[in-house]
């Protein structure tokens, strides 16, 4: 278990310095997706061996990944609204906030 | 005795799962503010990443070694009972060190200029949505360092032999998991040139 515990370690120092590489390669946009990448397979490392997901009572996992579901679904729906507004600029739909006020 | 024992494991298991229930709650407040940095980030991505080239890369690459370590610590002194003490106290001394370490990086901030409001100094004409990452800046890194001395108090209190050692240690290791995801975002993304 030591052990694993000095592996985990080892492993967010070497994605740490992965994450920090990354920041210097041109790769525009994309950046985004690849530095929040990382840092979901570091979370994932603290929570399932550092904070013993792996082991925990069955209800517990249940609330984690409820929790995860939730902020899952927050995102989507919220995040839907800003992906979708250059649809309608491109159609030539004005978005809401510039629509005419009576 | 074979239901004492019985009672101390649904005790223990309650404690667990009751840690795990407000770690949930604290996923959606942290939730909502990422949300609101996505949100940022897709209306103003010049200025936020304005913002990230004007925060200090070697702080925030040094704090983040130091929760990861300190994550470590209490882990060890959680697996081996024999190492609890020296585990706890380190990872204390470790989350001290965060602290001490933010204090300087947040001197050096407002030195440059960089806390929102009048002495603002602004390297764009994006002066609003350049506020805005500083805003969400100091904000999330406040709200954070609020959790770590609330983690530090529990700290001291595992140490004095009260509460669950275990349920401390869930959360201190929550509260780097969040560092973790501050992390890219204030310092990493948009860094580069490309």
């Amino acid at each position: 278990m030591v052990r694993t515990l000095f592996f985990a370690w080892g492993g967010l120092l070497a994605l740490l310095g992965v994450q920090v590489g990354l920041a210097y390669l041109p790769l525009g946009a994309a950046h985004l997706y690849f530095a929040l990448g990382v840092a979901v397979a570091m979370a994932s490392i603290v929570a399932w061996i550092f904070m013993e997901l792996i082991r925990a009572p069955h209800l517990a996992r249940i609330f984690a990944y409820a929790g995860l579901f939730w902020v899952m679904a927050m995102f989507a729906l919220g995040g839907s609204d800003y992906a979708t507004r250059a649809w309608n600029r491109a159609m030539g739909i004005p978005s809401a906030n510039q629509l005419p006020r009576d | 005795m074979a239901e004492q024992s019985l009672e101390k494991g649904y005790e223990a298991d309650t404690s667990l799962i009751g840690m795990w229930l407000f770690l949930c709650t604290e996923v959606l407040f942290f939730g909502a503010l990422f949300f609101a940095y996505f949100a940022y980030q897709h209306l103003y991505p010049l200025a936020m990443a304005e913002g990230v080239r004007r925060t200090d890369l070697t702080f925030g690459t040094i704090n983040t070694v130091l929760l990861l370590t300190s994550s470590l610590s209490i882990s060890l002194g959680v697996v081996q009972p024999r190492w609890r003490t020296r585990g706890f106290v380190g990872a204390g001394a470790l989350g001290a060190a965060f602290l001490v370490v933010k204090g300087f990086e947040y001197a050096k901030d407002f030195q440059e200029g960089l806390f929102p409001g009048p002495g603002f100094i602004a390297v764009s004409r994006e002066t609003g949505p350049e506020h805005i990452f500083f805003i969400f800046y100091f904000t999330a890194t406040a709200i954070h360092a609020l959790h770590m001395l609330i983690g530090l108090g529990l700290i001291t209190y595992a140490l004095k032999g009260k509460g669950s050692p275990v349920v401390v240690a869930l959360y201190w290791s929550f509260v780097d998991i969040v560092w973790i995801c501050l992390y890219p975002l204030l310092y990493l993304v948009g860094r580069g040139a490309g």
